[in-house]
């Protein structure tokens, strides 16, 4: 399961071992609703070697503002706490496969 | 969410002609129909070659099948269909609108148009450049945005967004009609050209001058097949498609103008009523 992440938890959920894939999101967006069971599939499905997490971005207007989100769904990639790939718009499993392997 | 066995995308004689089979052969349909005002057809006074309905006009032929459509009991979303995606063993989910419509099979019927993406526009887009202003209007809270838009459906996100941003200007990429009153500025100059500037603001260049806005919201009614559905396969600007309609993704037929030549209405009906005959067979012998 996707974690959802507020504020608060945010720096230590992106500095884990593991990339941490995040969904910024929000409940009234359409393509939001239809990226959410890929995200979700692939979080199951790679569970032990990627964190995934969500954030809604009404909630977190903070987070949305700090990395730069002007478009949802957005895509963030972290290594070590650190960005390496952002992905704006609907993208099928197999574009979030590709993230999380060059990641690993 | 909404559900049905045939999602159809148009708002021809191959979209209505393919709505009316399906229909016939007792399949749930939807028509995500964004807009025939634009269409060449509408604007036809007088159409000699069709059977049966001598010297009638564009727009009463497509009110006419629009009608039947609907009274077979085809649901007609009036919504642009901006993407397509395939679920492992469900079928398809196609974004309409803001929704997303669960199908068994898609049947492509939405004419030969090719939107033409102006520089910069896709490379921007998710970077200030944006297709969907109910997505993307929070971001431009009390910020200056440019509405560029080719049809219609323009004025209702022009609308939303004024009802956020400070300053909402509405620049023409295609003529269409305004209601009176509207909350936004109607500017003049055609735009010609997107850059990003060194603050991300977007720099908008019309054949009248250019200004810089926070965000470019862009609307056309109609989205290239190639982008509407990532894989498939094309020929030329048309779609590629076998005799039964089928393209070469499974369960997603076409139909119509943009399977290629002749763009003939009795061409297009006729293939949108084997789509509908060749979707209803394959998910009866197939496994979706």
């Amino acid at each position: 399961m996707a974690k959802e992440i507020m504020t608060e938890e945010f720096n230590s959920f992106i500095n884990q071992d593991k990339p941490v894939l995040v969904d910024f999101w929000a409940p009234w967006c359409g393509p939001c609703r239809m990226l959410a069971p890929v995200v979700e599939e692939v979080s199951t499905q790679y569970s032990d070697s990627v964190a995934v997490g969500k954030v809604d971005v009404d909630k977190n207007p903070d987070l949305a503002k700090q990395f730069r989100v002007m478009s949802i769904p957005m895509l963030i990639l972290f290594k070590d706490g650190k960005v390496v790939e952002t992905k704006v718009g609907y993208q099928p499993k197999n574009a979030l496969e590709d993230m999380i392997k060059k990641a690993l | 969410m909404a559900n049905c066995d045939i999602l159809i995308i148009g708002s021809g004689p191959a979209a209505w002609s393919c709505a009316l089979t399906a229909r016939q052969r007792n399949l749930n349909v939807i028509v995500a129909a964004a807009s025939s005002a634009t269409g060449w057809l509408q604007r036809a006074e007088r159409i000699d070659n069709y059977p049966g309905l001598p010297q009638v006009s564009g727009k009463d032929l497509l009110r006419i099948f629009r009608q039947q459509a609907e009274d077979m009991g085809a649901q007609v979303m009036p919504l642009l269909a901006r993407q397509i995606m395939p679920v492992c063993d469900a079928g398809y989910m196609t974004l309409v609108g803001n929704d997303v419509v669960e199908s068994r099979s898609v049947v492509l019927a939405m004419g030969a148009a090719r939107p033409r993406l102006l520089p910069g526009e896709e490379e921007l887009l998710g970077m200030g450049v944006s297709w969907c202003g109910t997505c993307d209007g929070m971001f431009y809270r009390e910020k200056e945005v440019a509405v560029l838009s080719a049809w219609q459906g323009g004025v209702e996100e022009g609308e939303f967004l004024a009802g956020l941003a400070s300053r909402v200007d509405y620049y023409f990429l295609a003529k269409h009609d305004q209601p009176e009153n509207v909350p936004y500025t109607l500017c003049a100059g055609t735009p010609r050209e997107l850059v990003r500037q060194e603050d991300s603001r977007i720099l908008l260049k019309t054949d009248k001058g250019e200004r810089c806005y926070d965000g470019v919201f862009i609307f056309r009614p109609a989205v290239a097949p190639d982008s509407l559905l990532p894989g498939l396969a094309l020929n030329g600007a048309f779609i590629q498609v076998d005799r039964r309609m089928e393209t070469n993704m499974p369960h997603v037929y076409a139909c119509g103008d943009c399977t290629g030549h002749p763009l003939q209405i009795a061409k297009a009906v006729g293939e949108g009523n084997i789509a509908a005959i060749s979707a209803a067979e394959d998910m009866q012998g197939g496994t979706h």
